[in-house]
């Protein structure tokens, strides 16, 4: 059965050429336009592994990690970023304590983008 | 009853004197505090310094002495504040070198630059975040400083929704980063927008609370 990957990106066309690529790499894709969509969408479906963007509006993908954190059901889905942002140090602390497996940049390389996501799940 | 009003009007100067030690002393505490985060700080820093309204102004004083006066560094000030003439009054009231800062006024309107200023970029108002990024960008290709400082990312906010200033200050982090300045990102007290700050936090290399 194929692992199963949410991907939370505000931009509809991120959400589209990352979800073909995933497709293309034999994934199952579900999206969610922003945090609040994917809280419910996870308390809903298991997934192998919540993809995020940072820079949302409403609820930035930080906050987000930290809501899936909270939430008993959820909290210990596997998580990494998907995202422009570049962490400082403190970044790469909070990004522990989250529990964050990897932050992949954007603008992404293909390959990169499938090993980084083998190597989580 | 002459005696009653000596003892009133002494009451009063020891407590003037009093309130000026008592402010003096959080002027001096600021400053040693500054002094103490800063000094251990590389060339190439960059930090949020996150105080409350009643500090604000001397904190941003502080760092402004350490950087300029003290370390003699030259620097980019992202005004959005306070514009430029009257901005740079008050620096030189407080004995910061102004001849080595680099201002940008996000605020009075003006735009390019004024025609008698040198040292002053001029927006055309404090939402135009494109036009504040490609001016910090030139100015880095100009190699015009050693640190920016942005007063404030509080401010920012209340000209461009939260998510925009974030980006925008990222955006920012990562350039000041890749020229190899130092920058420091102002922000009012934790309780006006916790979460853009948390966010922030994330890109900076530490977090400075002054209450």
């Amino acid at each position: 059965m194929a692992k199963k990957i949410l991907f939370v990106d505000d931009e509809e066309d991120i959400r589209m050429l990352v979800k073909r690529l995933l497709e293309n790499m034999g994934y199952e894709v579900l999206l969610a336009t922003n945090g609040r969509e994917a809280l419910d969408l996870l308390k809903k479906e298991s997934v192998d592994l919540a993809l995020l963007d940072f820079f949302m509006p409403g609820m930035s993908g930080r906050e987000l990690a930290e809501s899936i954190r909270k939430e008993p059901e959820i909290k210990d889905t596997k998580l990494a970023f998907l995202t422009v942002a570049e962490f400082g140090v403190i970044g790469k602390e909070e990004l522990k304590k989250l529990g964050i497996l990897d932050y992949i940049q954007k603008p992404f390389d293909n390959e990169n983008l499938r090993k980084r996501i083998k190597k989580i799940i | 009853m002459e005696i009653t009003v000596r003892e009133t009007m002494e009451k009063k100067y020891a407590e003037q004197l009093l309130r000026g030690s008592e402010e003096k002393g959080l002027k001096d505490s600021i400053k040693n505090k500054i002094e103490r985060e800063f000094g251990e700080k590389p060339k190439d820093f960059m930090v949020a310094v996150v105080t409350s309204a009643e500090n604000y102004f001397p904190t941003d004083i502080a760092i402004l002495n350490y950087l300029v006066n003290t370390r003699e560094m030259k620097g980019v000030y992202v005004a959005m504040n306070k514009p430029y003439p009257t901005l740079v009054k008050i620096l030189q009231n407080s004995n910061i070198d102004t001849d080595k800062l680099f201002f940008i006024d996000a605020i009075s309107g003006n735009l390019g630059q004024d025609a008698g200023i040198d040292n002053c970029v001029f927006l055309s108002n404090p939402s135009a975040i494109s036009e504040l990024g490609m001016t910090v960008l030139n100015l880095c290709d100009e190699k015009k400083a050693d640190f920016l400082l942005l007063d404030s990312l509080s401010t920012m906010i209340i000209y461009n929704d939260r998510l925009d200033s974030v980006r925008f200050a990222h955006y920012l982090i990562t350039q000041l980063r890749k020229y190899g300045l130092a920058g420091v990102i102002m922000s009012l007290d934790k309780y006006k927008d916790p979460e853009a700050i948390k966010d922030i936090s994330m890109f900076v290399d530490k977090v400075i609370y002054l209450k």
